[in-house]
């Protein structure tokens, strides 16, 4: 989207006619109406001008007219920002990516994703009784995974004073975490400052995207099956309105556990309507097991191999890894074996 | 037809009361006043670091701030009591401490409490209780005149016992415990030194229970594995139950975050989500080399193995083979006659 700039507003919104909707520069970008107008108004021509009958009115018309108007040129002068704003309640559309949403992934489903060895070793030993520990039951889903299929409200704070923004806020429906996303220029904090699950986070526009940073997130996971991400991980979302739409993209940059960055993006679609509903989260002992047993399979899970053999996938494939993110990879498909015919 | 007006007058009759009387019973409990679950309390911002300086100050909550610069954290409570100072860093960065410790309060350093006994917690023990002064003697003399001999120290008896062994002279603790915990109470909060051996033997945790702080001393370390100082009576099974005591300990306020802070020996301010999360990363590489220690491997085997290979890459690869030979020494080894036995709570 390109900018509007104030004095072409101005210029704009001195026209004592409508704008064709089919030429007209919105108001914000992406926004497919127009301004509200206070008096009917005829329409444009294609050359700015008022159409039949408007410009052989008598020059004192005119001038009447230019008066009428001028109140209306100076509301259309209010001061035009580059970018959208992002506030509202935004439904997910839960279109994309079957695998990050409901019920969740396969245990040993990695294909498409970066992951370096370490990532892998970790998640065949992963097991998901952890989610019963007390201490696991609660935790949001961080800042890097919750766009993947809860939706959201996103707030603003403004300085009452300037106007400026200085945070916006979203709170996601699944287990309601609040982030807050400084637009007051402040840095990151030094490194051993308090991490928290949706991180510490900066924004700026570029045009009309939002660009935020976050560091400074707990470890957590790339996936809900044991994928690990570092707490040296640093995410960068572009949040991209178009009209009742929002693109939420997230790129996940972690050293430890990837060895090219994960992008995702999920669409969001304005509900007015839509409540965030609480989330309370209690948590309770339910599994009965000795004082400091943490879960997991120290020799690796015996059904590691059983979403590859179920959907006859290349063991080679569903071990994940960047090249398996890359089209090229699907020529290889055919050289190996389904991992029931034991192409490890 | 009169009958079941009778009857249902009556029943109205008697529910209306009751009605009533339920509505004025809800109402402190359903006043449409109570709040959703709110994003939890976190510090805030550090303060801005002196020119030079290797330190930064994190607030914690309240009158409690984390120190944290090129060596072991520090944690210093102020009030108008004076200023406790839990650990101490090494001898020669006292004076640089003291002007951090400076920016928080003038005040005088009425306590130091180490949490074990290696030379970067106490070794600032000395520079630091020089210009304290005991709290039990701070009316009874003229400004300028100090205490009976330094600020009292306090630690477990085995920090005490350590000391000595290595030959120290001056910076010991005054103040020792050989129970299952210490209380003082000071700057209007109860403060705890729990004992939480597994590092060495003499740990402690420190716990303020009205900041809801606790310092972790290297019982928690997150910016590396854990340190298993096993001629010194550190033991892998004491350390576990350790980090389970300290989850124990702390509570989260919502989302699993917040609620207890937890200053670690090493590393970043805490709460129990991370705490949480180093707990798995030491059971999961404890379990693994159990497992191999049962089948009858080898040290050489089982490092070979590479059990901690997926946290190797937050560490390094020779942390990871020091760790895990650690634990396999630990499991293998017979018991020190005087090792730390601790229940894990439930």
């Amino acid at each position: 989207m390109t900018a509007t700039h104030p004095h072409a507003r101005r210029r704009s919104g001195s026209r004592a006619c409508v704008p064709d909707k089919a030429t007209a520069r919105p108001l914000v970008p992406g926004w497919t109406g127009t301004a509200p107008t206070h008096a009917p108004l005829p329409a444009c021509s294609t050359d700015g001008t008022s159409s039949a009958g408007w410009h052989r009115s008598t020059r004192s018309l005119r001038r009447l007219i230019l008066l009428l108007c001028l109140p209306l040129a100076g509301l259309g002068a209010n001061p035009a920002w580059a970018q959208s704003d992002i506030v509202g309640e935004w439904e997910h559309r839960q279109h994309e990516d079957r695998n990050e949403r409901g019920a969740g992934p396969d245990i040993g489903e990695y294909e498409g994703l970066p992951i370096n060895g370490a990532a892998r070793y970790h998640a065949e030993r992963w097991s998901p009784s952890l989610w019963t520990v007390p201490e696991h039951q609660c935790i949001p889903h961080p800042a890097d995974y919750g766009p993947n299929f809860s939706s959201v409200r996103i707030w603003k704070d403004v300085n009452p004073l300037t106007q400026e923004v200085v945070a916006y806020h979203t709170n996601i429906a699944w287990n309601n975490p609040v982030r807050t996303i400084w637009m007051d220029g402040r840095p990151h904090p030094p490194a051993n400052a308090l991490h928290t699950w949706e991180g510490f986070s900066t924004g700026r526009w570029d045009g009309d995207r939002l660009v935020v940073t976050t560091t400074h997130m707990k470890p957590a996971y790339l996936r809900r099956n044991g994928l690990p991400r570092s707490e040296t991980a640093v995410l960068t979302e572009y949040f991209i309105r178009t009209g009742d739409f929002l693109t939420w993209v997230s790129v996940i940059v972690d050293p430890v556990y990837l060895t090219e960055p994960i992008i995702r993006s999920r669409d969001f679609h304005l509900n007015p309507g839509y409540q965030v509903e609480l989330y309370p989260c209690s948590i309770d002992v339910e599994v009965p097991r000795p004082a400091g047993e943490v879960p997991s399979y120290v020799d690796g899970n015996p059904d590691i191999r059983q979403y590859a053999e179920e959907y006859a996938l290349p063991w080679e494939a569903v071990q994940g890894g960047a090249a398996t993110m890359y089209p090229e990879f699907i020529a290889t498909m055919g050289q190996v074996a389904p991992a029931q015919e034991g192409g490890e | 037809m009169i009958g079941s007006r009778w009857f249902f007058g009556s029943v109205l009759a008697l529910a209306m009361p009751l009605a009533a009387q339920a509505q004025v019973i809800g109402v402190p409990y359903d006043d449409g006043q109570r709040l959703p679950p709110q994003a939890p309390v976190l510090p805030p911002p550090p303060l801005p670091v002196l020119e030079g300086s290797p330190y930064v100050i994190y607030p914690v909550r309240g009158g409690t701030f984390m120190i944290s610069g090129p060596s072991a954290n520090v944690l210093v409570q102020v009030g108008l009591d004076g200023v406790l100072v839990v650990d101490t860093g090494p001898a020669g960065d006292a004076a640089g401490l003291l002007r951090e410790i400076r920016r928080l309060s003038p005040r005088p350093i009425r306590y130091i409490l180490n949490t074990n006994a290696d030379a970067d917690h106490v070794g600032g023990n000395v520079g630091l209780s020089g210009i304290g002064q005991d709290i039990g003697s701070g009316n009874e003399r003229p400004d300028g005149v100090q205490g009976y001999g330094a600020t009292p120290t306090l630690a477990h008896e085995q920090v005490m016992f350590r000391l000595l062994e290595e030959g120290a002279s001056e910076g010991l603790p005054t103040l020792t415990y050989f129970v299952a915990q210490k209380d003082i109470f000071f700057n209007g909060e109860p403060v705890s030194l729990i004992y939480a051996p597994g590092h060495t033997g003499g740990d402690s945790l420190v716990m303020l229970r009205r900041s809801d702080v606790i310092a972790a001393g290297d019982i928690y370390t997150p910016d590396r594995y854990p340190e298993l100082a096993l001629d010194k009576g550190g033991s892998i099974a004491a350390y576990l139950a350790s980090l389970n005591h300290l989850i124990a300990l702390t509570i989260p306020e919502f989302n699993q975050q917040g609620g207890t802070f937890v200053v670690p020996g090493h590393g970043r301010l805490s709460d129990e989500g991370d705490i949480q999360d180093y707990r798995d990363m030491v059971t999961f590489i404890h379990d693994r080399v159990k497992a191999m220690v049962d089948r009858g491997m080898s040290l050489e085997q089982v490092q070979a193995a590479r059990p901690s290979q997926d946290y190797d890459v937050r560490y390094s690869r020779e942390a990871g083979d020091r760790f895990v030979a650690q634990i396999y020494t630990s499991l293998t080894q017979p018991p020190l006659a005087d090792e730390a036995t601790l229940e894990v709570p439930e």
